[in-house]
């Protein structure tokens, strides 16, 4: 019965996992489409493609051609819910200026056809092949990203040429065939799979993430560059925590109401509540900077490591970069579990099977580590998944404090610079981590521990 | 005893420093009588500081300190240590920073903005956390059985009812309150007319007449485990970092809308205990109503404990806020608060009034929020 309900919890967790890395990318992606700057222009000008100054209308075929290669011309969802006066082939308009003027307009007059007749209207005048300077296509291009009336009125007067004609007799066809009830009615697109987030979700499940914003070079590698530093700073810290909070917890619940237990207990609450990130600037700012003569470790970042050194010096100079980020990193989460550890291990000392073992003549240590710590350490397993994404959320802060380039700084730097595709990269990787931290220590919890019942509300 | 009592002091002196930011630090005086009328140049805004230290005035009474937390002064030498008199007269007690700001003025409008964020973003979590986790954990899966037709309408009424409220009324209206008194008119409308239909049906369908239980614990279960997956200070950094131009309320608004589920899954905890114990039963016996029971009942006794997560919450909501400003990220630039002071003293290492005052300060705050916890315990 317990395994069948174990089985039944451990599906259930495994159906969220995909659930919330959906989420997660659909996070990502409406955040990564809300930007205001336009993608496609980005990628034109790393692209190196001429100015729009040049010639509009190559310009503006060029930016149709890669927008159509990047898929931006494609609807966002797998639906849309509008009004029927906004009709299913807006999103085929790229540019966001000219799509939200496109949009108000139609708004505003609720007539599609006319609105669209005007589009193209000004888009003829824009592209005209006469001359950048002609009035009519610098008015047009500036109508193409204004729809307020009296702005399109100005324009629109100062134009009196004969040419400007097909122009007017849009606007004024807009205008006089507005069909206003149609705002009222709501419509429901359905656009099937051929949309951009399906296009983002299957590059992401199959591991292309694409090219960072800023420098071009490929997601993963960045990535893969920042990997490696957080999980060497993030393991030693959870090692550093383990190794120093078990026998701390242990023997402050065997010396339970001394001084020493005293002491340790009120080091620990202060130490969980002293905010790692003030103290790490004060120790990045006391020992590694020459300001107050004590900078006995060298200053903030990874060293430079001179070619041909030996195992030993290597060891040496990164124990001097990763001593006070580990320690950091570190001391919130030693409080944290030396304190649960001693609260369990109090609970396990005052069973009688711990007496039992002192009566049959075992030494105070070893029914302390072979009998108490044996069945207080299941927290601990189940504190690890609590653990991990709070160490993963700390070494953004300790990272940019001690300038070590891991993912920290690098989710940091890029959030700050909106290099989307990299941010996307390091949240689902940071959700994933913790989700199977999550479940990890769960099914760790149960498996490990007969007594856990797993019922159906999901509470341990 | 002092041990348990000082978090009360202090986070109650932190509220009246919040309270009386203005007052105890400004860069123009409290009172002051000026060619035969009292004037009260604090409260209203005017001239500046170097305007009325060389007002002819008959007597002035100043702030405690003198300087306001965004008034720079550049003419200065930069960061001038503690107690230390700047050449105009200005006495900073706790130094200045690179752009000449008193750090002690900075300290009291940071003192604002934390005691802002950690009630804001409490509240906000309150609104959302305690009903749903209140009814998830009091009703459970069971305990709402409703008619088909019943909950049928209302399903109408919010699917249909909201899309046609954000399909068509929403670039009507753009995106105020008028939108949402409009969406919540449309739902209702939308509602009546779906109850008044599947009602009318089910006088010929007996399945839309019989009762089912509403799974109220499930959903909210389900919301809650997907927040669990969600790394928060990650995603407080990206959601962040795209708002353009923030303000103290975004920040507070994000900040409570990632705290409400550690308070969610407290009171359904909670609740799951206390709609077992007896008296609750007796109450049910003796025909109290069950919204009522929940409400009058169930709901105080739980709220002891309640109020300790939600201090725990507010030490967190301000420590979140305190990083983030640190980070520069969330909170507007030309805001001074603890995080921001904190940056400052990355910039300058000897100026170690920067980092320690406001990490005391931040420091003691959360501290005294956790312990409250550990006094309720």
């Amino acid at each position: 019965m317990a395994q069948h309900k174990l089985l039944g919890y451990l599906t259930r967790r495994l159906l969220y996992l995909p659930l919330s890395l959906l989420l997660l990318s659909v996070l990502c992606f409406v955040l990564t489409r809300l930007t205001p700057n336009d993608p496609v222009k980005q990628r034109m000008s790393i692209e190196g493609a001429r100015s729009s100054a040049s010639n509009p209308a190559t310009y503006d075929r060029q930016y149709q051609r890669l927008a159509h290669e990047l898929g931006f011309d494609l609807p966002l969802f797998y639906f849309s819910v509008t009004n029927a006066a906004v009709p299913d082939t807006l999103h085929r308009i790229v540019d966001s200026e000219r799509r939200r003027t496109l949009r108000t307009l139609t708004q505003r007059y609720g007539n599609w056809p006319a609105v669209e007749a005007y589009y193209h209207r000004l888009l003829d005048a824009a592209l005209l092949p006469v001359g950048v300077d002609d009035p009519l296509a610098v008015a047009a291009r500036k109508l193409l990203v204004h729809e307020s009336p009296k702005y399109i009125e100005r324009q629109l007067s100062a134009l009196s040429t004969e040419r400007a004609r097909p122009l007017r007799d849009a606007y004024e066809r807009m205008q006089r065939e507005a069909t206003l009830y149609r705002v009222l009615y709501p419509r429901l697109y359905w656009h099937g799979s051929s949309n951009q987030y399906h296009r983002y979700l299957l590059d992401l499940l199959r591991g292309e993430f694409g090219t960072s914003y800023i420098d071009r070079r490929p997601v993963v590698d960045k990535v893969a560059v920042a990997m490696p530093r957080t999980i060497l700073l993030n393991g030693l810290a959870i090692l550093l925590v383990y190794l120093l909070a078990v026998p701390l917890g242990l023997y402050m619940a065997n010396y339970h109401g001394s001084r020493f237990d005293r002491w340790a207990t009120l080091l620990t609450f202060v130490a969980f509540g002293v905010p790692s990130f003030w103290v790490a600037t004060l120790l990045a700012n006391f020992f590694t900077t020459p300001a107050f003569g004590l900078n006995i470790f060298p200053s903030v970042g990874f060293g430079s490591i001179p070619v041909g050194a030996d195992w030993f010096t290597v060891l040496k100079i990164r124990a001097g970069d990763l001593f006070l980020p580990v320690l950091c990193l570190a001391y919130p989460s030693f409080a944290y579990v030396s304190r649960h550890l001693r609260s369990a291990a109090l609970v396990e000392l005052h069973k009688p099977y711990v007496l039992t073992a002192r009566m049959k003549g075992l030494a105070g240590s070893q029914v302390l580590w072979n009998h108490v710590f044996r069945n207080a350490a299941f927290p601990l397993i189940t504190m690890l998944g609590v653990l991990l994404p709070a160490l993963l959320a700390g070494s953004v802060v300790i990272e940019q404090i001690f300038n070590l380039p891991g993912m920290g700084l690098l989710l940091y730097s890029s959030a700050t610079a909106r290099d989307w595709p990299v941010v996307t990269a390091l949240v689902l990787i940071n959700g994933l981590l913790t989700i199977i931290s999550l479940t990890l220590a769960d099914v760790g919890y149960a498996l490990l521990d007969p007594r856990v019942r797993l019922d159906k509300s999901g509470n341990p | 005893m002092m041990a348990r009592v000082w978090p009360y002091y202090y986070l109650g002196t932190l509220l009246l420093i919040a309270l009386f930011a203005d007052v105890i630090a400004n860069d123009r005086p409290l009172l002051a009588h000026y060619a035969g009328e009292l004037h009260l140049p604090a409260f209203s805004q005017g001239e500046g500081r170097d305007a009325w230290r060389e007002a002819d005035v008959a007597w002035v009474i100043w702030p405690p300190i003198q300087f306001s937390a965004e008034a720079m002064n550049l003419d200065l030498p930069a960061y001038l240590g503690p107690l230390s008199s700047d050449k105009e007269g200005g006495f900073h007690w706790l130094g200045t920073d690179r752009l000449g700001r008193d750090t002690a003025a900075g300290l009291i409008s940071g003192t604002r903005t934390a005691v802002l964020v950690g009630l804001g973003s409490l509240i906000i979590a309150l609104i959302v956390g305690v009903p749903l986790g209140a009814v998830a954990g009091y009703f459970g899966n069971e305990g709402i059985r409703t008619p088909r037709y019943l909950g049928g309408s209302l399903i109408v009424g919010i699917v249909v009812g909201s899309g046609y409220a954000i399909g068509s009324l929403l670039p009507l209206a753009g995106s105020g309150t008028e939108f949402v008194l409009m969406a919540v008119l449309v739902v209702g409308a939308v509602g009546c007319a779906a109850y008044l239909l599947l009602r009318g049906l089910s006088t010929v369908s007996p399945w839309l007449r019989s009762r089912a239980a509403v799974p109220i614990d499930r959903m909210v279960q389900f919301v809650l485990e997907m927040s669990v997956s969600i790394p928060g200070l990650v995603m407080l950094i990206v959601i962040l970092s795209f708002v353009r131009r923030p303000t103290i309320w975004t920040l507070v608004l994000i900040i409570g809308l990632f705290g409400w589920t550690s308070l969610a899954r407290f009171l359904r905890a909670e609740l799951i205990r206390i709609r077992s114990l007896p008296y609750i039963a007796a109450a049910r016996v003796s025909g109290v109503g069950e919204l009522r029971l929940l409400f009058r009942h169930a709901l105080p006794n739980a709220l002891g404990p309640v109020l300790v997560v939600a201090a725990f919450l507010v030490g967190s909501s301000i420590l979140a806020e305190a990083v983030l400003s640190f980070l520069g990220i969330g909170v507007p630039a030309q805001q001074v608060t603890w995080g921001s002071t904190l940056q400052q003293a990355r910039m300058r290492p000897a100026a170690w009034w920067l980092a320690v005052f406001p990490g005391l300060m931040l420091t003691f705050t959360v501290l005294a929020c956790n312990s409250l916890r550990t006094f309720r315990r």
